[in-house]
């Protein structure tokens, strides 16, 4: 058992390239298909040792896995996972199974080199949340970009290469500036390990002046930020969801975006805890200004993956906010809506993928009154639209919530007015979900050429499912989730507190928390 | 009487090697013409390379002076030979796919490859501008040739009157150089000149100006053969005219050993003027960067956005050189090994799709062909994916070493816009990754011979080292640093 947990995470993060090598050896499409299916379905097993012998109780890096990679330069494989990872890496595995299932029928060319692109966006992701030296961080941050250009470029929609070269360009232009912060930190410390950087850096090792730590500040955070996407880096997104195929789309939602607010927590806040105080003001104004912006451009979008995308950027803005208002509850909101996007946006897209394979449109006009032939579709169409906007019971609430309660009691300035504005944005988020599924789902079936759609298949429904059930499990049993981020996120946050409650929010990170949202779930 | 050592020869082994090889292939294809005996002179050329790398070990075995301290063996020197040679072993193999391909396998083909190494092999291995100067001429020549290989051509022949004429130019400017440095320090040695200091003649006169005015003519006769800006001009439309398979080894060997010589000279002779040169190798590096990669952006032809492509890069190497020091020198050495690799490996498949005549040379010719040649696509993606500097390939190292190097001299702004700069490069890389998978091709499919095994080999060589650099490069980094560390003793 000791050997496994130190080699787990190598398990994890690899096994879908085993998986590559297999689907080479293969034949046949169908038999890609299950040999994708089956390495996707074994790292996501694999993938649940970690929340089973995970200590909550220890704030700092578990798993941990160490060897030497390029000596003459300190550069280390070295992989752990903490309670920001160990969910973001179950989410990854989990969503990767869901994105082979909704890829069966709908990808029919290439079939071979679309799961062998997926298993190895797969290994990337994991990689990121996974990576402890800033250089193999780097490493598999890049390696995500490529399968997931391809991905977007050759399987992808009408203007798929606009979007899959836009997508590539903007997130290189940002990870190589991140490239330069990451070997200025170098020369500056002499070594990528990030638990080392970071306690270096607290008791003020390394001289760092506050112009250097603020333009490394910046560095780390446009390539993040082109990732989550903020406003005003968001252009890229849309384009991006739209041209993507299904399972692209799930991913892209559900992970990659997740690698930005990821990588603030870690980076931005972990290693340069001045210079995120003194830029916080404006990213909570861009947060905000996307949380309002995203949700009235998603309200007037004729296209249902455009509406989809321009929520994410609503949603995501919520994350953001959260972060950078520096409370521990909001820390905790902000990781658990990071899952609940992967998984509600991620089913969203799913939904309106499933109505593409049947219709091959995604303008909103075509559709309405399909509850009367799809009730099964409605059934879920609701369920995850409701999972989406935050209704009590499901996993949304809890994140909003937690990042309301985060954001209004911030010691930070206009704390209270961040936190009304954001809550508006919960209003917009209803406003534009409901009009959609008013206009999709309910009504009258006026077009004739949706009277004839057949409802979900078998396999469909499984995937549903799966995402459904996900989402009401996450909804009422959040205390178990986030018993497990909570010493992580108070270590995290502590340096921003004031002295005194410094200790306090350390000292008990198991039961303050959770009783919220549990409260709020048995409401 | 004095005799020669022996160890004096076993120092030159790989050249004397080479050196016979190509004479062999030269007598038996004179007396009769066929493909067949063609052929024959292809892999006598390759087993001369192989023989040639073995016996680097041997170099390798006797480091030191040979020859009047004309010739040295050390770790740089081994370290460049090994670039050297295999880069030539692996594009003769691609010449036994181009050749037939194209109706010119004739056996002088390979003979000139093997005096081109051969010349190439002396300069990365004197330390003695005259000897220096000779291997230069030896490789440049041979190459004017290759580059009017395809004689029926007027492309190819202007390429190679072109290269010719310019390059003579060049060369003239080096050697004006070579003679200012002779006069202001009364030797030709280069490691005599670092040892007296510079600027003093051995008549005790200060010579400052005249050895600055040597610098700058060394470096425009340098900086033609490794096309940095501003002496760039030529490069397109000689990249564009050479046979596909010489521009590929052009953009390697000759700009690696020239690259090499300016190591030599300007560390070493005249590492202690660091601070005047050095603005000259810093502003030719921004402009060779920025020209380089802005004139890609536009090119349709492949062979013409690699000439432009291979501007930036010699843009990448400069900035190393202008980072100075044994940070610099390694990092100007790993690149070297990771760029050949790399850009051999796409000219090799570029050179086969150029198909009968070169016909297929443009991007749009590209459209489909991943899908078709699911292997050669993806070789063709990955060189391309090392070449704008993805991690896990060999290219994402070399540019790291890089600016690792830069920013460890305090070169914060050059290093920034090389930064961007390889950010824009990604777009004119990436638009060959489109055409190969995303667009469909219009039109009947173009027409393709099959890959023959000499091709595979090369190919497969060429993946094989950019992976291995760019998934363990501590090896070769080693090496490369230890070359560095002898090369500044």
């Amino acid at each position: 058992m000791d050997f496994l947990n130190h080699t787990i995470l190598s398990w994890t993060a690899f096994l879908p390239l085993i998986g590559i090598v297999a689907l080479l050896l293969v034949r046949g499409d169908a038999a890609v298909r299950k040999v994708a299916l089956v390495f996707t379905a074994a790292t996501f097993l694999v993938s649940l040792h970690l929340p089973f012998h995970f200590d909550s109780a220890q704030g700092g890096f578990q798993f941990l896995q160490r060897h030497a990679w390029i000596p003459a330069f300190h550069i280390e494989y070295l992989f752990g996972a903490d309670g920001l990872s160990l969910w973001l890496a179950v989410l990854t595995t989990f969503l990767s199974v869901i994105g082979v299932l909704i890829s069966w029928k709908s990808v029919q060319k290439n079939v071979k080199a679309f799961f062998i692109l997926l298993l190895l966006l797969e290994t990337g992701m994991l990689g990121v949340f996974f990576s402890l030296d800033l250089f193999l961080f780097y490493t598999f941050w890049e390696v995500t970009l490529v399968p997931m250009a391809f991905l977007i470029g050759i399987w992808g929609h009408e203007r798929r290469l606009y979007a899959a070269v836009k997508f590539f360009l903007y997130t290189m232009a940002g990870s190589v500036l991140m490239l330069g912060c990451i070997l200025w930190l170098y020369n500056l410390t002499g070594t990528f390990d990030f638990t080392v950087i970071k306690s270096g850096l607290a008791a003020g090792a390394f001289g760092l002046s506050p112009t250097t730590e603020l333009w490394l500040f910046l560095g780390f955070f446009i390539a993040f930020a082109i990732k989550v996407p903020l406003f005003p880096f968001h252009t890229w997104l849309p384009d991006a969801h739209v041209e993507a195929p299904t399972a692209g789309s799930v991913l892209l939602a559900g992970v990659l975006l997740k690698m930005g607010p990821y990588g603030m927590l870690r980076f931005n806040l972990g290693l340069f805890p001045h210079a995120a105080q003194r830029c916080a003001p404006v990213i909570v104004v861009l947060g905000l200004i996307g949380i309002v912006y995203g949700a009235l451009v998603a309200f007037v979008q004729p296209n249902m993956k455009k509406l989809v995308a321009y929520s994410s950027v609503s949603h995501m803005g919520f994350i953001i906010v959260a972060v950078f208002t520096f409370t521990q509850i909001g820390t905790q909101g902000a990781v658990y809506q990071m899952l609940n996007h992967g998984v509600s946006t991620g089913g969203l897209f799913i939904l309106v993928g499933m109505l593409y394979e049947r219709r091959h449109t995604f303008e909103l006009s075509e559709y309405g009154g399909l509850a009367t032939v799809m009730p099964i579709y409605a059934a879920f169409f609701v369920l995850i639209v409701m999972s989406s906007v935050g209704l009590p019971l499901l996993n949304g609430f809890v994140g909003e919530f937690l990042i309301m309660v985060g954001t209004f009691t911030s010691a930070v300035a206009h704390a209270h007015v961040y936190a009304i504005i954001a809550a508006s944005g919960v209003i917009w988020g209803a406003l534009y979900l409901l009009h959609w599924t008013r206009n999709t789902i309910w009504g009258e079936l006026a077009n004739a050429k949706n009277k004839v759609l057949k409802d979900l298949d078998k396999r469909e429904i499984f995937v549903l499912s799966c995402i459904g059930i996900l989402a009401l499990f996450m909804g009422l049993a959040s205390p178990y989730f986030l018993n497990k981020t909570a010493a992580t996120t108070a270590a995290n946050v502590a340096v921003f507190q004031p002295a005194g409650t410094a200790a306090a929010a350390l000292r008990p990170p198991l039961h303050t928390t959770p009783q919220t949202p549990g409260a709020g779930g048995t409401q | 009487m004095n005799f020669v050592p022996t160890e004096f020869y076993l120092r030159i082994l790989p050249e004397i090697i080479l050196t016979v090889f190509a004479l062999v292939i030269m007598l038996i294809e004179g007396p009769a013409r066929g493909d067949r005996r063609a052929r024959v002179s292809g892999w006598i050329a390759l087993i001369g390379c192989l023989a040639a790398l073995a016996a680097i070990t041997v170099q390798a075995a006797h480091p030191g002076d040979a020859f009047s301290g004309m010739f040295r063996v050390d770790a740089f020197t081994v370290f460049l030979h090994v670039i050297l040679i295999a880069a030539t072993a692996v594009v003769i193999l691609v010449g036994m796919d181009y050749l037939p391909q194209q109706g010119l396998e004739r056996g002088e083909f390979y003979a000139l490859l093997l005096f081109a190494t051969v010349g190439m092999g002396f300069m990365v291995g004197s330390v003695e501008l005259i000897m220096i100067f000779i291997g230069l001429e030896i490789s440049s020549i041979a190459t004017y040739v290759l580059c009017g290989y395809r004689r029926h051509d007027a492309h190819s022949t202007e390429a190679s009157l072109k290269y010719f004429l310019l390059g003579s130019f060049a060369t003239a400017f080096f050697l004006y150089g070579i003679a200012l440095l002779y006069g202001a320090s009364g030797t030709t040695n280069l490691y005599t000149m670092a040892a007296q200091g510079l600027h003093i003649s051995p008549d005790g006169i200060n010579h400052g100006a005249l050895v600055l005015a040597a610098a700058g003519l060394i470096f425009i006769g340098l900086g033609f053969k490794i096309s940095a800006a501003p002496f760039q001009m030529w490069t397109p439309d000689v990249y564009e005219g050479a046979p596909a398979l010489v521009t590929g080894f052009m953009s390697a060997g000759p700009k690696a050993a020239a690259f090499a010589v300016a190591l030599r000279i300007f560390y070493v002779a005249l590492g202690g003027n660091a601070a005047a040169w050095f603005w000259v190798v810093w502003t030719a590096a921004l402009l060779s960067m920025c020209i380089g990669n802005l004139g890609a952006l536009y090119q349709k032809n492949l062979k013409r956005m690699l000439a432009y492509s291979s501007i930036a890069q010699a843009g990448y190497v400069l900035v190393a050189f202008a980072a100075l020091g044994r940070d610099g020198a390694s990092a100007v050495l790993f690149y070297l090994a990771a760029y050949v690799a790399m850009n051999i490996g796409a000219f090799a498949i570029i050179s086969h799709f150029a198909h009968r005549e070169e016909t297929y040379v443009e991007l749009k010719d590209y459209a489909g062909l991943g899908f078709r040649f699911p292997w050669m696509g993806f070789c063709l993606s990955i060189f391309l994916f090392s070449l704008i500097g993805v991690p896990m390939t060999g290219g994402f190292f070399g540019k790291l070493f890089v600016f690792q190097a830069a920013l460890n001299a305090h070169l914060v702004g050059l290093t920034i816009v090389a930064l961007l700069n390889s950010a824009l490069a990604a777009f004119y890389y990436l638009r060959v990754i489109v055409y190969l998978y995303m667009r469909p091709r219009e039109g009947q499919p173009i027409a393709c011979a099959n890959f023959t095994a000499p091709l595979w080999l090369a190919v497969a060589s060429c993946l094989g080292v950019t992976f291995w650099l760019g998934i363990f490069p501590s090896q070769v980094l080693d090496y490369a640093m230890k070359g560095a560390q002898q090369l500044l003793r």
